[in-house]
């Protein structure tokens, strides 16, 4: 049992986390070793952070939103790394949520990793997600940028128009 | 109130005789000479084409031989070379630097980008033409050019700036091949 | 500073951009060092001054924000290649690395051994490149001249490699998804053995004039120190991470290309301060010539591609989401691809070194002085394009 567990720690962290926090818990996937992504619902983020801290994972690699336009749903993502733990270092967890389009909401996690400051700044230029909680979601990329959100899918860009066309 | 009125007479009957000395030929032809070969470009850096520009400086494509040598305080300066892609927030950082530069001062656009867009073209954020913000002379085209093209783009100017016969005599702007 | 009036006007810009509350007392002064500067840097700091003490510093990045999310969105998968090399010129080859091994591991494509070695090669030539033209603009930083002349004319050397290799002084764009494009030429392994042993010798001379340095030494031990705890939650990565002790290279943990064939060693220094950091990089840069001799020893022969990665523009990937990172000059770059099944990548977000090493440039400014600033500053090799993409 234990050589089991020396040989797949990713996989022993999110079994005990389906065990104790198994009602936020949406969908799983374990596509290798290394490599592991967890859905989770939007009122269990801080849980599920805070969880995960303690077990070891302590920078946020980055922060990134996907546009489901058809679906109408936003998708925060957290790329977590661990930096103290030698068995966990060569691997990355996407901790993941789906929030709703027309009024994207989601507690900041500031407070549980400090790293993730200006990644989630970004993300609300990008896509004007608000993060609540956030210390300061001013504008840190565009300057007096007066247009919709640029990386939302209904925001064109001009080569899509020239693409169809020829 | 009278000395000022004779004194503001007198500098621009000095004006005139300037421009009027300055039109002859052995004076004229100094002046170019002067000029040409002393450009003194802004340390400025606007986009990923800088690591042509810092190589050129370099040891092996030196471009100190021209004359151009990059000199701390704009208001002595008469060159600015824009690189690669202007922002919108770059750009009007740029309008600014060359307001500052006095008279005269040449343009040279390096980079596909500086030309009509580049591979940027379509970004939201990109002004396609950099004749738009300020006045280009020489343009060279590559992503990113070669340092030896940058040398042929300043020896162009300078060629250029020797046959001048006016003062702010407007050219066409030149394109490297 | 001016009338009151100014000062006010000031303050409310600066509000937009502070974490705190811009409380500015009769003592502080706002200096904005902007884009243009004699050091050159696509990046706006601006610091309020209490006499020579800096208190705050708030930095402003965005000067050349090109949308590369957006525009990589809108390409296919093959004309994404060149694009993901344009925000650092400096190393290119080393983001092109993240973002096909992305496309690799998501495909399940496997790459055949002999490109393995020489994409190890190209990675290689292009760290040192970077390195050197780190510290070109070091010394320009520093005002010690020599420097900057003798690392840009090192730099050229390797640049005359990657064009006999590649065909391209900086931009190669030389990788796809399953193999490289070319193979080695016959005379490459000969010019880069002479290239390699020149470069040795010539870095001892670098490390007597440049690095034992008294001056150089007095502007940089103990300046800008970033303590172990500090370094892992700010985020930070890359030679800043390893001057401060942690020994984390991906090159390591998380290997790709060839690099868990051969034997080198991963330098990290404990004290945390800029001449570690700059001692990294150094010293990277000799482990970076062990590796390109082996590769060149050890390189097998074989096919260089494989067929299952096509050529061609419209190929579909298959549809899914992945995380892959490689090892950049500057620290660690992340690429996260979302794939719905067609032919252009659906969210493709690249998570570069300088926009994770971002945070330490305020937190180590704070409480230096104002003369210190070039050191801090360029110690941390901030690039400004690849930070704002």
């Amino acid at each position: 049992m234990s050589q089991l567990q020396q040989i797949n720690p990713l996989q022993n962290i999110i079994e005990k986390m389906i065990s104790t926090l198994g009602d936020i818990i949406v969908d799983k996937s374990i596509p290798n070793t290394k490599r592991a992504t967890i859905v989770v619902k939007p009122e269990g983020l801080e849980k599920a952070a805070q969880f995960l801290k303690n077990e070891g994972f302590d920078v946020v690699a980055s922060v990134s939103g996907v546009d489901y336009i058809k679906e109408k749903k936003f998708a925060v993502v957290y790329h977590l790394l661990s930096r103290t733990k030698p068995e966990l270092k060569s691997v990355i967890l996407a901790l993941k949520t789906y929030i709703d389009r027309d009024k994207p909401e989601v507690t900041t996690l500031v407070h549980i990793w400090e790293s993730a400051l200006y990644h989630e700044r970004e993300t609300h230029e990008m896509y004007a997600i608000v993060f609540k909680g956030h210390p300061n979601l001013g504008p840190l990329l565009l300057e007096d940028w007066a247009g919709p959100p640029p990386l939302r899918k209904d925001y064109g860009v001009r080569r899509e128009e020239q693409w169809e066309v020829a | 109130m009278e000395g000022t009125a004779f004194l503001g007479k007198l500098e621009n009957l000095a004006r005139i005789l300037t421009q009027k000395v300055a039109e002859v030929k052995p004076v004229r032809d100094i002046l170019n000479w002067g000029r040409a070969y002393s450009l003194w470009p802004v340390h400025l850096v606007t986009s990923c084409c800088s690591v042509t520009l810092a190589a050129g400086s370099g040891a092996r494509w030196d471009y100190e031989r021209f004359g151009v040598l990059p000199y701390g305080s704009l208001r002595q300066n008469d060159l600015i070379i824009v690189e690669g892609t202007l922002s919108y927030k770059m750009a009007k950082r740029v309008r600014y630097i060359y307001d500052q530069m006095p008279d005269p001062k040449y343009v040279i656009a390096i980079g596909a980008c500086a030309l009509a867009g580049g591979i940027f073209r379509d970004a939201y954020n990109v002004v396609h033409d950099v004749s738009k913000v300020v006045p280009v002379d020489v343009f060279v085209p590559g992503c990113p050019p070669r340092p030896e093209a940058l040398g042929r783009a300043v020896v162009l100017l300078q060629n250029k700036i020797r046959k001048m016969k006016l003062d702010g005599e407007p050219f066409e702007p030149l394109v490297v091949t | 500073m001016g009338s009151s009036i100014n000062k006010k006007e000031l303050v409310k810009k600066i509000e937009q951009l502070t974490e705190a509350e811009a409380i500015v007392t009769e003592n502080e002064m706002i200096v904005s060092i902007g884009p243009q500067h004699s050091g050159a840097g696509h990046f706006r700091i601006i610091l309020k001054l209490d006499g020579d003490i800096i208190v705050d510093a708030i930095p402003d990045p965005g000067f050349v924000h090109r949308s590369y999310e957006k525009l990589a969105e809108n390409m296919t998968y093959i004309h994404n290649v060149p694009l993901a090399e344009k925000p650092n010129h400096a190393d290119p080859a080393n983001l092109v690395m993240g973002y096909v091994r992305t496309v690799e591991e998501l495909s399940g494509i496997e790459v055949p051994e002999r490109a393995q070695y020489i994409r190890t090669i190209v990675c290689e030539i292009n760290r040192i490149m970077s390195h050197l033209y780190f510290f070109g603009i070091f010394g320009i930083f520093l005002n010690h001249s020599t420097m900057f002349m003798w690392a840009t004319g090192d730099r050229d050397l390797f640049a005359d490699l990657n064009q006999m290799l590649t065909g391209a002084r900086i931009t190669q764009a030389f990788f796809l998804a399953g193999g490289v494009y070319r193979d080695v030429p016959q005379e490459f392994k000969e010019k880069a053995l002479k290239t390699l042993d020149y470069f040795e010798r010539h870095l001892d001379d670098y490390e007597k004039i440049f690095m034992e340095n008294p001056i150089l030494q007095e502007r940089t031990i103990g300046i800008g120190v970033l303590r172990p705890e500090d370094a892992i939650k700010l985020g930070v990565v890359g030679p800043v991470l390893r001057g401060s002790g942690i020994k984390h290279d991906v090159r390591k943990d998380d290997p790709y290309a060839a690099y868990d064939k051969i034997d080198f060693e991963i330098p990290s220094f404990k004290e945390g301060d800029s001449y570690s950091r700059v001692m990294v990089r150094f010293r990277e840069m000799q482990e970076s010539i062990k590796i390109i001799r082996q590769a060149l020893k050890d390189l097998p022969p074989g096919p260089i591609r494989n067929p299952e990665g096509r050529l061609v523009p419209r190929w579909p990937v298959k549809s899914g989401e992945y995380y892959s990172r490689a090892e950049a000059a500057r620290g660690e770059v992340g690429f996260y691809l979302v794939s719905d099944g067609t032919e252009k990548p659906y969210r493709l977000k690249m998570a570069s070194p300088s926009f994770r090493n971002l945070p330490a440039i305020p937190f180590l400014l704070r409480g230096a002085t104002l003369a210190d600033l070039p050191a801090i500053y360029m110690s941390i090799d901030y690039w400004g394009p690849e930070a704002d993409r």
